[in-house]
């Protein structure tokens, strides 16, 4: 029952965001999305059916489409690795609050894939950096009290070592 | 104010209320779960779904990941307690039970499917994390638990039942139990022990009670044949009926349940069933019950082996017909024979060959065992896949009764008088086609594999061979050769490696033979073109030595048997050709000696006696060497006494002074077929039948020749009474080297040996050619002891050592 027939796979939905926004969408595309998918095994099948998607913004479910239709072109085009790579790098050239939004997108849509690459840019962001360094990334406040600071400094005391 | 988000019962009743009761309602009704909240599906769907994720993001204590997990099977569990048990159990009659069984089933593996999808974030998470079962398994257990564990013994009886009714020919709806067993495996969880041991087991016990029955009845019933037909029919349905419904790992067990039941059970009984048992249907040739037979007991392990044991015994049994058939057949015609020889008063029969040698040197018996072998093996071909199980069967049985006597002659002797007919000139392979020939002396050869006395055959194939050969009596090399290679497939080059050295020798003497006329065209040219080439032209390739015409052939001491030196003085005008073919011989050979064999020689006589009134003024004689000189000595004489032809053609021994007895037959021998109704070229004064010192012979001037070309029998054209123990002494002394070499070969390799494997070993290794008594392996012991090749052991009176 989860595979839907053939004949219907080119219908368009109609993906609508928390502000009302659509984003007309064709099925295959859509598919990608894991929510949209269980809806689609949950529900009749309606063309330029509208499809509400929870608490997703327009700004962010703009990025979440733009890179679903890049996946499916991309799956179809047998596009070269080296290629994906650099239009994914180009893709999460955003501003930190568009990246959280869209990890916070991709865990509730459940897109694994692109869950795994805002994730990895937020990851390489911290690597290599010291904890003064990241707060000032990341714009975190120090609430760790003197006695907080040096207890976990001694607790991990094991990887400043090599500094 | 930070928001702390949805709780618990809040949100779990939007998604009861929204989510579950609604989908419940829909399946419940039958309807299309797809269309329950019409248009707003997808609405209904997002608010669901984020709800749920909600529920398990918000921070504790509000991260509700776990107890929605637990909720989830609750819920379920309580579904399944309060609607879809009662719902199944209020069914009344077997097939309604399991339709009802199989729609819950279905239903409730579709709101399984919609509680993983709609929870799909606990499965990444939350299940994740913790090792749980995932939903989908969770959902699963929840109907074991709830549904299937407590009606699963009423499912198995109905489904049971319905098995049954098909089994006793009704219609039954396959698709419903192959539903039905379909849970069976679905509720194992990916595992087959729920349907293995909830209905497989109790499936199996039930057809093995059902065939029992069955097939009790069966065999008493019906014939073998009928019991057969059954039980293939009944394979196939069973097969069928595992096909269509049953899982594929049952169908195994389901076949040998079916083949000890109906098959192993009842296989003696029905194999050895009165008019219509193994032996009834071999009798008839039952090809198509046979091959049934077959068909179905190489089913069961070991199923085989009764069938082979009657098809043996069977075999056996028709074997031993014969050979009793074939005794009672030597014993008539010995009497017969014996009373005829008493009223008789007419000259005593030419060399005198025993009635019961006659009749058993025909062919029909080995044909017979041919043809029995034949029979038997199309059967075991056709009907039983050459299974080694009948092979093997066949085996036992032709080798017991091929290898019984009958009359006086062994079974192996008169293989060789076979094969001699066959490659005869003057047998009945002469009058067939070669191709025919070759199938024969190839189904001999098959059939010789079962005589355990082979060397005895290879003395009388050797003798035989060996007559053939020398009296042109061949019919055709290829068939002689094709004899050889099918001997040496079967039993090895050393069994053959004489016969073939005999052909060989053949071919090189005719070179030979060549070689010498050249030579000696250009030695003697002066006395070459002889007036009147009397002897005509025997030969084309005959050497005109003085007066005669003459070839040797030359043969290999040792690969052709033992002629016994005769003493026979020939005639000068021979003893010359005899002086210039050494001349010859000596000049191209420093090593070979030459010796005269003059036993086995033949030769041509011209003369102008015996020709009556004809046109013709001479008529040649065919006639033996000894013969020949015989006649010779009436060229010089009118009359000549026996004593006097003793005395001329004999030497006289040098220890006895009189001439040897082997002479002496011989000369009988020849006087017999000089004398005989047909070509009574001699009288003989008195006229009786002994022979005496002073007994008289002068030449038979009134016998007129029939024939310008007369053949006088020549007494060594078969083998006789005489070569025939001399084949079995042959026989005998070559066993006696046979069993020493096997011996010191054993006790070579193994040191020291006690006497029972040692006599084993030594059986072993002799057996493919004889099968040694163990008497005379003892004495070879003996004698090899005394030769000290061996020494008994110090320690141990019953073993032997090597001495090296």
């Amino acid at each position: 029952m989860a595979d839907v027939p053939n004949q219907i796979n080119n219908i368009t939905l109609k993906l609508k965001s928390k502000d009302g926004e659509i984003f007309e969408v064709e099925k295959p595309v859509a598919m990608q999305i894991n929510f949209v998918k269980g809806m689609l095994e949950d529900v009749d099948e309606i063309d330029g059916m509208e499809i509400p998607m929870g608490e997703v913004e327009a700004a962010i479910l703009a990025k979440v489409v733009e890179y679903c239709k890049f996946h499916y072109q991309q799956e179809l085009n047998q596009t070269n690795a080296d290629e994906v790579d650099r239009w994914e790098r180009a893709f999460v050239q955003v501003d930190k609050s568009t990246l959280f939004q869209l990890i916070l997108a991709a865990n509730f849509l459940d897109v694994q894939s692109l869950l795994d690459l805002t994730c990895k840019t937020v990851a390489d962001m911290i690597k290599g950096k010291t904890p003064e360094q990241i707060r000032a990334e990341f714009d975190i406040d120090n609430d760790f009290t003197p006695e907080q600071l040096e207890e976990v400094r001694r607790d991990n005391a094991w990887c400043a070592e090599d500094r | 104010m930070e928001d702390l988000g949805i709780d618990f019962d809040t949100g779990w009743s939007i998604i009861e209320s929204r989510g579950f009761e609604p989908l419940a309602a829909v399946l419940d009704a039958d309807g299309d779960y797809r269309r329950r909240h019409g248009t707003d599906g997808p609405k209904e769907w997002n608010h669901i779904y984020t709800t749920v994720y909600k529920m398990c993001i918000q921070k504790t204590p509000r991260s509700y990941a776990k107890d929605l997990y637990q909720r989830v099977q609750s819920t379920l569990k309580a579904y399944l307690r309060s609607s879809c048990l009662p719902a199944i159990q209020r069914t009344t009659g077997e097939e309604s039970l399991l339709r009802e069984l199989r729609r819950r089933w279905s239903n409730h593996k579709l709101m399984v499917k919609w509680v993983t999808r709609t929870f799909s974030y606990i499965d990444r998470y939350y299940v994740k994390r913790n090792e749980e079962p995932s939903l989908e398994h969770a959902g699963y257990m929840c109907f074991r638990k709830e549904v299937f564990d407590s009606i699963v013994a009423s499912v198995r009886k109905a489904a049971l039942n319905i098995v049954q009714r098909e089994r006793d020919g009704d219609n039954v709806d396959r698709s419903l139990l192959r539903g039905v067993l379909d849970i069976f495996v679905e509720m194992g969880m990916g595992k087959l022990d729920v349907y293995t041991s909830e209905w497989e087991a109790p499936f199996l016990e039930e057809t093995a009670d059902f065939y029992r029955r069955t097939s009790a009845k069966w065999a008493e019933e019906d014939s073998f044949p009928d019991f057969m037909r059954k039980a293939d029919c009944n394979i196939i349905e069973e097969l069928e009926r595992a096909a269509q419904y049953l899982n594929g790992q049952t169908q195994e067990r389901l076949l040998r349940v079916y083949e000890e039941e109906v098959l192993i059970v009842h296989q003696k009984k029905m194999l050895s069933k009165d008019n219509s048992g193994l032996v009834a249907l071999l009798e008839n040739n039952k090809k198509d019950d046979l091959l049934r037979l077959y068909r179905l007991y190489s089913r069961v392990p070991q199923g085989l082996i009764p069938v082979g044991q009657i098809l043996k015994n069977h075999i056996q049994k028709e074997g031993m017909e014969l050979v009793r058939e074939q005794r009672s057949f030597i014993e008539n015609t010995k009497s017969e024979a014996s009373q005829k020889g008493m009223r008789d008063d007419g000259p005593t029969p030419v060399t005198p060959r025993s009635a019961s040698s006659s009749s058993a040197d025909k062919p029909e018996y080995i044909q017979r065992l041919i043809s029995l072998h034949d029979r038997y093996t199309e059967l075991v071909t056709n009907c039983f896949g050459r299974h080694a199980v009948f092979t093997k069967a066949m085996k036992e049985a032709f080798e017991r009764f091929v290898n019984e006597q009958v009359g006086d002659s062994s079974t192996a002797q008169l293989f060789a008088n076979y094969c001699d007919s066959l490659l005869n000139s003057g047998g009945r392979g002469a009058k067939m086609a070669e191709s025919d020939v070759e199938t024969q002396l190839e189904k001999l050869v098959k059939l010789f594999t079962y005589l355990t006395e082979k060397d005895v055959f290879q003395e009388f194939c050797r003798k035989q061979l060996a007559k053939r050969l020398l009296l042109d009596r061949s019919h055709s090399d290829d068939a002689e050769r094709h004899l050889i290679s099918k001997l040496k497939q079967s039993c090895g080059a050393h069994f053959t490696s004489k016969l073939e050295g005999m052909i060989t020798d053949i071919n090189v003497s005719r070179d030979t033979q060549t070689q010498f006329r050249e030579w000696y065209n250009t030695r003697h040219r002066e006395s070459v073109g002889f007036p009147g080439n009397a002897m005509g032209t025997t030969s084309s390739t005959a050497v005109a030595v003085g007066s005669v015409e003459f070839s040797v052939r030359v043969l290999t001491t040792g690969h052709w048997p033992t002629y016994s030196e005769d003493s026979v003085v020939i005639p000068s005008a021979l003893e010359l050709c005899e002086r210039r073919f050494k001349e010859f011989y000596d000049m191209r050979t420093s090593q070979r000696v030459l010796r005269w064999v003059h036993s086995l020689g033949k030769g041509a006589l011209e003369t102008s006696l015996f020709t009556g009134k004809r046109a013709y003024q001479r008529i040649e004689l065919h006639v033996s060497t000894h013969q020949l000189c015989i006649l010779v000595l009436f060229n010089l004489h009118d009359h000549v006494t026996y004593a006097q032809m003793l005395e001329t053609l004999h030497q006289k021994s040098r220890k006895t002074g009189t001439p040897s007895r082997d002479g002496e037959d011989l000369l009988k021998a020849s006087l017999v077929s000089l004398m005989s109704r047909k070509t009574p070229l001699l009288v003989k004064e008195p006229r009786n039948r002994e022979f005496s010192a002073t007994d008289m012979f002068t030449l038979n001037t009134q016998f007129v020749s029939p024939k310008r070309r007369l053949n006088v029998p020549m007494p060594m054209a078969r083998i006789n009474e005489q070569e025939k123990e001399a084949a079995h002494d042959t026989v005998v002394e070559d066993r006696r080297h046979a069993i020493e070499a096997a011996i010191v070969r054993v006790m070579k390799q193994h040191k020291t040996l006690d006497h029972q494997r040692l006599i084993m070993e030594v059986s072993k290794l002799c057996n493919p050619v004889f099968k040694p008594e163990p008497r005379a392996i003892k004495n070879r012991i003996e004698e090899l002891i005394s030769r000290e090749y061996l020494a008994r052991d110090d320690s141990s009176n019953s073993s032997y050592r090597y001495l090296a």
